[in-house]
């Protein structure tokens, strides 16, 4: 795996104006896990690379999209970053419906935060699209990284434990499940990126083009492109997929 | 003698004066006072004519909801009037009360002579009985249709008698069954008998999906309703005489009930709750504290009287604004004159316990709350105009007139409430002063401008106010408000006028802002009657830990972070308390994230504490529902919205519907955090001054212009993002002018949010709140079953292990688990926990296993801890098996036991192979897990399985129970040396001498075929998970038709055949049979089973006797191998006193089964048994004992 910090900046963005040839496949991914595990983050790292220590809690969901250039093909992603609180599991199902791709999120530091993204799983599996791509995530691995990176920002959470759950443990039920496994930071950017060059890669995305899909007509401006991070998207820093 | 028996339950009505010679009764027979009478329906009689049975009952049912076929009357002088005192539907039972009045009525009846004396004395013993018995049901409810209904009602459909019925209509089923419709507090019941078709439908309210009014007779007339049930069948109910009445009450009651459902229906235990168990359940709710038990009052009204009040009262807290503490006590039309316009309006007052209000009625809109702590004087003038006039002044001064015409009774009446509820409010009149400190507006009216301390505003005055002060001209509407309120009063005395919305739509000026929101909302009254109460909190659960503020802790940081004062501890720590506080006072809605958006927003106007009180009214009143544990109603709000844009923007609607574009993918958010993180700021606040002051039909308003406003762009998109994104564009643009090229510079200077606030209240004009009330109903049910159905699925799918059930056993498991919840929370509404208790066990088992049912009446009327000391319950045996399952089921001994608990528990049962089986029951005996089971184990053992096997048709089970009894006393004698090595030790409390382990269990079991069986097959096939298919007609067309044919002849002898019937019924009733052996047992109770055995049926039955007075021990084993051959061994030290029919017979042992025990063996096991237990008083005897069955008409030969 390379330093995603480094070719995050240094790959070149994928725009849409740039090779008319090339149109962006739209993949539906939704995040979910248990509240605070930082899935906003995650996200944030990808659309933007960039981390906010104060993100505001998602209310139903976020949506956010980020292009990623796979071979010869773009794809765009279009994130739905969904609220973590339970009581907002019942909405759920409204943004996986029709998702390809799925980013389930938990806490390396907390043990049970992987029980609930297991029971995210589980669901997925049984009422999501049949053909979903599903990714585990173990997020904070910065929290448990050796001493001098985590003493440099003391975990405001406390939670003095470490980590929770071992990597073995949690790439074993990946395997046994099926799921695309990581261990990732959203604070320094770890594993971050791999986690949808992996999926893009997964993805039947032949399936996806075939499928007829409405082009945009309206304000050519925005070109289908959506959520806060619009204007930076199309901004220089906007960092692409070097993939 | 005097009988000490306890009366039988359920029987017995108050007093109700009735026809004694109607002729659809016939007369059994009459008490030897001859004041008593048993009659019985001539529908009911024996024989077998099912024309005239099916004419009588038709007549009956059409006429008289009644369908009890057995009663009692009392006629206090022969031939005169009657009171009916008991009914029933079962001959056993009124022979019970029968017997009773006998006993106890009716010889004290012989002893009085005056008519008086003999009236009072029934009628005083018989009410007492029944308000003793039937506290708090419908037996004791002022309306006698009621009673009488209600008691058809529970006996048609089986119910326990704590089911209260609400009100009952004829109507017609499926267009064509004329029957009646019965509305309880849980259930819909439809019952109808014509010409021998007997129509039964019975419905869960909670069960209700969709309630439809419709038109019947080809859609002529407005009379029907339609119901749809969860399962998708539908009902169609027509000919109601009072349909909207009807309807009315079925979604009142069907909204009750869906409250119950959610908080049933949760993923979580209750998030507030704190996470030390020591302190559970004390102090969990301050606000209310616990409610005496209400004095026994003899009479209770109808409940429909009540939920009509309900739904009154609340109606008029909406109007107003008022806690929920307050009731419409007294109303009158009147005159309001304003105080210094003098001005007329014509209105309504109302008076409730602290509160006096008034609306106009005439064109003039005008409406005033007005705090009855807030009055200083009241003054009565008599003007030349008015019957009466009220002369009111408040604290500053401002006197409001009331001129009312009424009769002088009524006013006379109006001015007692008055005054009473005034002296009450004195005591809260002290706060006053201190509470007005903490009102801007006085600040703002007093000459002398004092500083106010800090912590009592809003954050804004240090940290700033979103938006351009100078922009907003907060300096002239501050004028015009000290303006409007120098006429027309201040905070809690404010009288709303035409100019008053118009000032709140402008906006408010910032530090008026937070006291209006505060006025509008009505939580300026919560917070002043609840003084201290935010503070209380804080001291009570300092340092106590809960989910919900674990959750508060992760958002702190991230609410608002724009705003200066959140970025500091300043504002942060202002956001926890607040937060915090709420948590503790709801803990079953915890903290819900947007909650912290809207707090966080809020502080910026006003207090904590002011916060802490709007935050309590958006939760309870405003917002029902948006952040509970479910959300429900938020989803419900969003199904309106979509209802609203399909109605309103039809094109942009299936535009939507065509792009597969969900409104509530972005519409969502708006809602549930009041558009504080969609708009700019000063602009949410903007819309949360019209939507305190108007209520939640703001936001919907809101939503559609902003829509409407985009619709252009709206009907381009084609995807969710794009959709958003043109949100978020007009979102960031609200500010710019929204006709920028116009010509007119006053156009020009329109805003877009000028423009939406103007497309809101004019386009959306029709959108009120009585019509989002209406569609709240309308759709509450659907989203309530869809988040049920959503829960049932995300736990079962949660579920660790479901051993080898299929998805739709579980299913069925999650279904009956979650029906026993759902009436078992109401009765305790204990906090809510996803486990069951005991007594929720009992009526869960009982749905899954037909021996497990025990009999409502006494499950309800003894909570659970006194059902084992209670000598009266019947079913104690039953308990105690059920007890023993209980916690075998509960692994943890948590004294609940889970989905899982119970999915475990079954699946043991029912994929175990025999020996499991026979351990698990060997387990469930050894009470003192000991590994061995005692002589009482033993004997309990057999009681057990005997309650088990009480409905079998079979003879054998008595049998093999009494087979393994004595087997297992045989060869428990044979473990007695190895026992005696362990009874050395002094400490053996339990002084059997005689145990026996599991292996010598498994074969005295193993031995028995009948008890193999049960334990290889029989016990799990108990546990039926297959709902049975309903029986919902009975007796058809056809065999009315058949009986015509073959009774016709008979028809003509009828009458002499019935006189003849009575006669020999008389009989039975008389005659005792000859005693069998008997042997002397001495328990201090007794357990009895009867084998009756008639030509049709042989059922078996049993019960314990409770009272040990009358027989201080019976030990009976009874059995009936033919008709007419049965044995029976009746003991007690009085056998006059119990003995009441027992027939010659021969034992079995000597007459056709040799490998069965013998009597006499039975007799000295027995024998040996209790000589060594005589001291202990053992509970556990068997009794059982032939009996004719009463209703065989026939006596024996």
């Amino acid at each position: 795996m390379s330093n995603p910090r480094q070719s995050a900046s240094e790959t070149a963005p994928a725009r849409n104006g740039e090779n008319p040839n090339l149109k962006p496949v739209n993949v539906k991914l939704v995040l979910l896990g248990e509240a605070a595990v930082g899935k906003s983050s995650l996200v944030l790292r990808f659309v933007n690379n960039d981390f906010q220590e104060n993100k505001e809690p998602t209310i139903g969901a976020a949506f956010l999209t980020q292009k990623c250039r796979l071979e010869d093909k773009v794809i765009k992603f279009e994130i739905w970053d969904t609220a973590g609180q339970e009581r907002f599991h019942s909405l759920a199902p409204m943004y996986y419906r029709n998702a390809q791709a799925a980013v389930v999120v938990y806490d390396v530091t907390k043990a049970a935060s992987l029980d609930k993204a297991k029971s995210w799983v589980k669901e997925l599996q049984r009422q999501a699209n049949p053909n979903i791509v599903i990714a585990l995530a173990g997020n904070k691995i910065d929290l448990v990284q050796p001493a001098e990176e985590s003493e440099e920002d003391p975990a405001e959470n406390g939670r003095e434990g470490g980590r929770q759950v071992p990597t073995e443990e949690a790439k074993a039920y990946a395997l046994e499940a099926g799921l695309l496994f990581f261990e990732t930071s959203a604070k320094n950017g770890d594993g971050v990126r791999d986690i949808f060059v992996e999926i893009a890669k997964k993805i039947p995305l032949e399936h996806i083009i075939s499928r007829p899909r409405p082009s945009n007509n309206i304000n050519p401006g925005m070109g289908g492109t959506a959520g806060v991070n619009n204007g930076q998207n199309r901004t220089n820093n906007a960092s692409g997929c070097g993939c | 003698m005097s009988s000490h028996i306890d009366p039988p339950r359920g029987v017995f009505t108050l007093p109700t004066p009735c026809e004694s010679s109607n002729p659809f009764w016939e007369v059994i027979k009459l008490s030897t006072s001859k004041h008593f009478i048993l009659q019985r329906t001539i529908a009911s009689s024996s024989n077998n004519n099912t024309i005239l049975r099916g004419v009588f009952s038709t007549i009956h049912n059409v006429l008289d909801t009644n369908a009890s076929p057995f009663r009692i009357l009392f006629q206090p002088e022969i031939n005169g009037h009657s009171m009916q005192v008991a009914v029933s539907k079962s001959q056993k039972v009124i022979e019970d009360a029968w017997k009773w009045i006998e006993d106890n009525l009716d010889k004290g009846l012989l002893k009085l002579d005056n008519v008086a004396e003999k009236v009072e004395f029934v009628v005083t013993k018989i009410n007492s009985l029944v308000t003793r018995q039937d506290r708090g049901t419908d037996e004791v409810s002022e309306d006698q249709e009621i009673r009488n209904a209600s008691r058809t009602f529970r006996q048609v459909f089986n119910l326990a008698s704590t089911e209260r019925l609400v009100s009952f209509y004829s109507c017609a089923y499926r267009g064509i069954q004329q029957g009646w419709m019965y509305i309880s507090e849980n259930y819909l019941g439809f019952h109808s008998v014509i010409l021998g078709m007997e129509t039964k439908l019975f419905i869960e309210l909670k069960d209700i999906q969709s309630l439809v009014k419709e038109k019947s007779k080809r859609g002529i007339v407005s009379d029907s309703i339609k119901i749809i049930t969860k399962d998708g069948n539908e009902h169609f109910f027509s000919n109601l005489f009072h349909r909207d009445q009807t309807y009315d009450l079925l979604v009142q009651l069907t909204n009750l009930s869906m409250e119950r459902i959610l908080k049933n229906a949760t993923l979580e235990p209750a998030p507030g709750f704190i996470y030390d168990i020591e302190n559970f359940g004390e102090s969990l709710r301050p606000n209310t504290p616990l409610t005496p038990d209400p004095p026994l009052s003899p009479m209770i009204p109808p409940l429909k009287k009540n939920l009509e009040d309900q739904k009154r009262d609340k109606e008029f807290q909406i109007l107003y604004n008022l806690p929920i503490t307050e009731h419409l006590m007294q109303e009158c039309t009147c005159e309001f004159v304003m105080p210094e316009t003098k001005e007329v309006y014509v209105g309504k007052l109302q008076l409730s316990e602290g509160y006096l209000t008034f609306e106009s009625t005439d064109k003039k809109p005008c409406s005033l709350v007005l705090p009855l702590y807030t009055v200083q004087r009241v003054e009565r003038l008599y003007s030349k105009t008015h019957a009466f006039a009220l002369s009111i002044s408040n604290w500053h001064k401002m006197k409001l007139l009331f001129q009312i015409n009424m009769p002088k009774t009524s006013i006379e009446k109006f001015c007692m409430v008055l005054r009473d509820n005034l002296k009450d409010q004195v005591r809260l009149m002290k706060s006053l002063k201190s509470f007005l400190n903490t009102c801007f507006s006085e600040t703002l009216l007093s000459d002398s401008k004092k500083e106010e301390s800090s912590s009592l505003v809003g954050l804004g005055l240090a940290f700033g106010f979103p938006g351009d002060v100078k922009k907003q001209r907060d300096r002239y509407k501050t004028k015009l408000w000290t303006e409007y309120m120098q006429s027309n009063g201040r905070n809690l005395t404010l009288i709303k006028l035409p100019d008053f919305q118009k000032l709140v739509r402008a906006g408010l000026p910032n530090r008026l802002r937070g006291e209006m929101w505060e006025l509008c909302s009505g939580a300026m009254y919560l917070r002043f009657i609840n003084e201290g109460l935010y503070d209380k909190l804080h001291q009570d659960y300092s340092g106590k830990s809960s989910i919900s503020t674990e959750e508060i802790e992760k958002d702190l940081n991230r609410s608002l972070p724009e705003y200066p004062a959140y970025q500091k501890p300043e504002g942060i720590n202002r956001l926890r308390r607040v937060l915090t506080a709420y948590s503790w006072k709801d803990p079953e809605l915890g903290y819900c994230q947007a909650m912290n958006i809207v707090v966080s927003a809020l502080l910026i106007y006003m207090s904590e504490e002011q916060a802490f009180w709007i935050l309590s009214v958006l939760c309870d009143k405003m917002l029902p529902g948006y952040y509970s544990t479910s959300m429900y109603g938020a989803i419900l709000d969003q199904k309106i919205f979509d209802h609203y844009v399909q109605m309103k923007m039809p094109s942009l609607y299936s535009h939507f519907q065509s792009v597969d574009v969900q409104l509530t993918v972005a519409c969502f958010p708006w809602f549930l955090s009041l558009y504080i993180n969609s708009m700019p700021l000063n602009y949410a606040f903007r819309v949360l001054d019209c939507f305190f002051m108007e209520g939640p039909k703001i936001l919907f308003q809101i939503g559609l212009a902003i829509l409407k406003v985009n619709k252009k762009e709206l009907l381009g998109i084609t995807d969710d993002g794009a959709f958003i994104n043109v949100l978020k564009n007009y979102f960031s643009t609200l500010d710019k002018p929204a006709h920028p090229d116009n010509k007119n510079p006053k156009i020009r200077e329109i805003t877009k949010f000028n423009e939406l606030m103007v497309v809101a209240s004019k386009e959306f004009e029709s959108i009120t709140t009585e019509s989002l009330i209406e569609l709240r109903k309308t759709y509450q049910l659907k989203v309530v079953h869809n988040i049920e159905s959503f829960t049932k699925r995300s736990i079962i799918r949660n579920l660790q292990n479901t051993l080898k059930f299929s998805k739709e056993d579980i299913s069925i498991i999650y279904d009956k688990f979650s029906t026993a919840q759902f009436y078992g929370k109401q009765k305790n509404d204990s906090r809510n926990d996803s486990r069951m208790n005991l007594s929720t066990f009992y009526s869960f088992l009982g749905s899954i296993a037909d021996w497990a049912k025990l009999d409502d009446d006494e499950l309800i009327n003894n909570n659970n801890d006194t059902v084992l000391r209670d000598n009266q319950g019947h079913r104690v045996v039953g308990y105690k098996i059920i007890n023993k399952l209980f916690e075998y089921f509960d692994k943890s001994s948590s004294g609940g036991v889970s989905l899982q608990d119970v999915v475990l528990g079954l699946g043991e049962i029912k994929f175990g192979d025999i020996l499991s089986r026979i351990e698990l029951f060997f387990n469930l005996h050894d009470t003192n897990k000991d590994g061995y089971l005692s002589k009482e184990e033993i004997l309990q053992m057999s009681e057990s399985l005997l309650f088990i096997f009480r409905f079998r048709k079979d003879d054998e089970n008595l049998g093999s129970v009494s087979n393994f009894t004595k087997s297992a006393f045989i060869k428990s004698y044979s473990e007695k040396p190895l026992n005696l090595d362990d009874s050395d030790t002094p400490s053996t409390e339990d002084d059997d001498d005689t145990v026996l382990s599991l292996p010598l269990f498994r074969e005295v079991t193993l031995s028995d075929e009948y008890l193999e069986n049960f334990f290889d097959t029989g016990f799990a096939a108990t546990f039926q998970l297959v709902e049975p298919v309903e029986e919902r007609q009975k007796g058809l067309g056809r065999e009315i038709f058949n009986s015509l044919m073959t009774d016709g002849m008979k028809f003509a002898s009828l009458f002499g055949k019935r006189t003849t019937d009575r006669r020999k019924t008389h009989n039975i009733y008389q005659s005792q049979s000859p005693m069998g052996s008997s042997l002397d047992v001495r328990s201090s109770s007794c357990l009895d089973v009867r084998t009756s055995s008639s030509r049709r049926d042989s059922d078996l039955w049993y019960r314990r006797r409770s009272n040990s007075h009358e027989s201080p021990g019976l030990l009976v084993v009874t059995r009936s191998s033919s008709p007419d051959s049965f044995i029976s061994i009746e003991s007690g030290r009085s056998t006059s006193g119990v003995r009441r029919s027992l027939s010659p017979g021969s034992f079995i042992s000597t007459e056709d089964d040799d490998d069965r025990f013998s009597i006499q063996e039975v007799e000295r096991l027995l024998d040996e048994f209790h000589d060594e237990s005589d001291a202990k008083s053992i509970n556990g005897s068997i009794m059982s004992n032939h009996e004719r069955d009463l209703t065989d008409d026939s006596t024996n030969g």
